[in-house]
């Protein structure tokens, strides 16, 4: 949905790695929440310093911006591991189980594909920008700060859909 | 090959993909990958997708999203809802149908600090439908009106789809949150209307409540000050260019997490609710996006979009037949897809249409914020039609004593407010520009 409402079913996975990935994906995600709140902090500082006293915060665009890109990767493993992310089941109710469970399998691996392609690509990024010494305009924060944070989120989003992938494989074969 | 047909093809495979249960935002982007190396190679891919993430997720615009969406969550845990819901039945419950009335105008409220219509049909179902219940009013009525009043939570500014619309077709955001404002409020008003027929028609849906006196409703009135005040705060500030969208959205987060706070809402445990909400609506909704992304710059490459525009306008049909199928598609689309994901699948491809045909002779700026809220319009409807009507399946699984179909067949009257309204705003566009022209 472009909308979502979160019930916390407290399920917690059995296996030792599912244990693991749900709770570091869930610290990724609180990180996320509190950037954010960082974020809005930032921003009242700014409003209230600009007004009162013709001073804002320094390059709190530039803040917000690599923030806000922060906060959201951080999130997307999370939503995995709940499998948040939507899809369009209304072709395949009236299915077996089975090719149900199979096109889940496929659809979390090539998720899982796409993460890591995302972790590589984004991991050559952020050293390019390393190396060009490529700074906000500013307050000259590096750019690849931003991109730091999103190596280990892409890869943890990887993590998780192998995991649904395979926690998918063994409900179907029992 | 021609662009074209190369966009349709790719356009075609995800569909099929998205059929199969892939993820939306996967299915954009492996199809929009296989089409970008078709078109421009692999090398080329793969060096877009170093930056092509933190590109996309450090526009400064769309931070708006996240922080709407962490407000809308402490929203819910702030106890708002009641107090929205007991200031209107203090109004107008003595009326027949009132309390059904009062948990759509509290609905509209609430949408006023929340960006997402099953937060607010889950937050004011848990406050009203109870009540209802107690008060005889029958489950079809009680159902079905807050399934619908749910829908004010995007309609009503702020709303994410809006912030997503103006990102992709360069609309200034504050304008289309104006813009909005005054059909989110006719919407309230025909939901209202719709209730108050039916309970003519049978008196027994909705029996009158009891008169409150004057002292009482001003108390009830007074109660709700957190929310007018943020409220005011966040599109006041906004529209006036005191702050920017973002700026504003702090300010109302943290004004909603203060007020939730102090009302004891918000211990450590729903605290992290919050975050963990905020994670998987902020989660889902980017995810498509960067999908979204890949897919529109292939499809920009093969500039099938302008392409197809100019075919469109050229073949020369009357402007209102094309909008017409363009909600024809919406409709159909929304009874299988989610409203964000339409959006960022046919803007694209609808918006230099609508841009290149004329309306009612208005400029390019008004003419794409009609369109925008139209769209809005016409994409929330399928949160209430049924295969997946999302907003229906919410008040459902709250009221487990009501079966679905009753919420099904009593959404139907509200539908058809939804369509006059609509209609109303394809010949009226001024109801969605007149808080423009002020």
């Amino acid at each position: 949905m472009a909308d979502a409402l979160f019930v916390d079913t407290e399920a917690r996975p059995d296996a030792l790695i599912g244990r693991v990935l749900n709770k570091v994906s869930r610290f990724f995600a609180v990180c996320a929440g509190l950037m954010l709140l960082l974020m809005s902090l930032m921003s009242l500082a700014s409003i209230v310093g600009r007004s009162l006293f013709d001073k804002p915060v320094l390059g709190d665009y530039e803040l917000v911006q690599m923030m806000s890109a922060i906060a959201v990767t951080m999130s997307l493993p999370f939503c995995q591991m709940i499998r948040g992310h939507i899809i369009v089941d209304f072709f395949t109710t009236g299915m077996p189980v089975r090719v149900n469970k199979t096109l889940d399998i496929i659809a979390s691996l090539v998720l899982a594909v796409a993460a890591f392609i995302f972790c590589w690509r984004v991991t050559l990024g952020m050293f390019e920008l390393q190396a060009n010494g490529d700074g906000s305009m500013l307050l000259n924060l590096p750019t690849w700060w931003g991109y730091a944070p999103m190596v280990p989120s892409f890869f943890l989003l990887g993590c998780a859909a192998l995991y649904t992938a395979w926690v998918d494989v063994i409900g179907a074969r029992a | 090959m021609t662009g074209i047909e190369q966009g349709l093809l790719i356009a075609g495979l995800m569909i099929l993909l998205l059929a199969l249960r892939m993820h939306i935002a996967m299915a954009m982007m492996l199809a929009g990958s296989i089409g970008y190396v078709w078109v421009g190679g692999p090398d080329a891919l793969l060096n877009y997708m170093k930056n092509a993430a933190y590109a996309r997720y450090s526009i400064y615009d769309l931070s708006v999203v996240p922080l709407f969406l962490l407000m809308g969550q402490f929203a819910t845990h702030g106890g708002l809802s009641k107090a929205l819901f007991s200031a209107g039945n203090a109004m107008i419950g003595h009326w027949r149908g009132g309390m059904a009335m009062a948990a759509v105008s509290a609905c509209a409220g609430f949408g006023a600090i929340c960006g997402s219509s099953l937060a607010t049909a889950a937050t004011m179902g848990q406050v009203a439908l109870p009540e209802l219940k107690r008060h005889n009013y029958s489950p079809r009525m009680a159902t079905a009106a807050l399934a619908a009043g749910g829908t004010l939570g995007i309609l009503i500014p702020p709303s994410v789809p809006l912030v997503i619309y103006a990102i992709l077709t360069e609309q200034n955001i504050a304008k289309l949150f104006m813009a909005a404002f005054v059909p989110g409020l006719i919407a309230m008003t025909g939901y209202m209307i719709v209730i108050g027929i039916l309970c003519r028609i049978d008196p027994t849906a909705g029996p009158a409540g009891e008169r409150v006196s004057w002292s009482g409703r001003l108390a009830a009135l007074i109660e709700t000050w957190p929310v007018m005040l943020i409220f005011a705060v966040v599109i006041g500030g906004i529209y006036g260019g005191y702050f920017t969208p973002t700026e504003a959205a702090s300010i109302g987060t943290l004004a909603t997490a203060f007020v939730a706070w102090k009302s004891g809402g918000l211990d450590k445990k729903s605290f992290l609710a919050c975050m963990y909400g905020t994670a998987q609506a902020t989660a889902m909704i980017f995810l498509i996006l960067l999908g979204a992304d890949i897919m529109n710059v292939f499809l920009a490459l093969t500039q099938m979009p302008t392409e197809l525009a100019k075919w469109v306008v050229g073949l020369g049909y009357s402007p209102l037949l094309i909008l017409a199928v363009i909600i024809c598609i919406y409709l159909f689309l929304g009874c299988i897809m989610d409203s964000l994901s339409m959006l960022l699948l046919t803007i694209p491809i609808f918006f230099p249409i609508i841009m290149g045909t004329d309306y009612w002779g208005m400029d390019p700026e008004s003419k794409a914020i009609w369109f925008g809220i139209l769209a809005l319009m016409v994409v929330e409807i399928g949160l209430i039609t049924p295969p997946v009507g999302m907003n229906v399946f919410i008040i459902s699984s709250m009221a487990k004593d009501v079966p679905m179909k009753e919420t099904f067949k009593g959404i139907v009257p509200f539908l058809i407010s939804d369509v006059v309204r609509i209609l109303l705003i394809v010949f009226f566009p001024i109801i969605a520009l007149v808080a423009l022209k002020l």
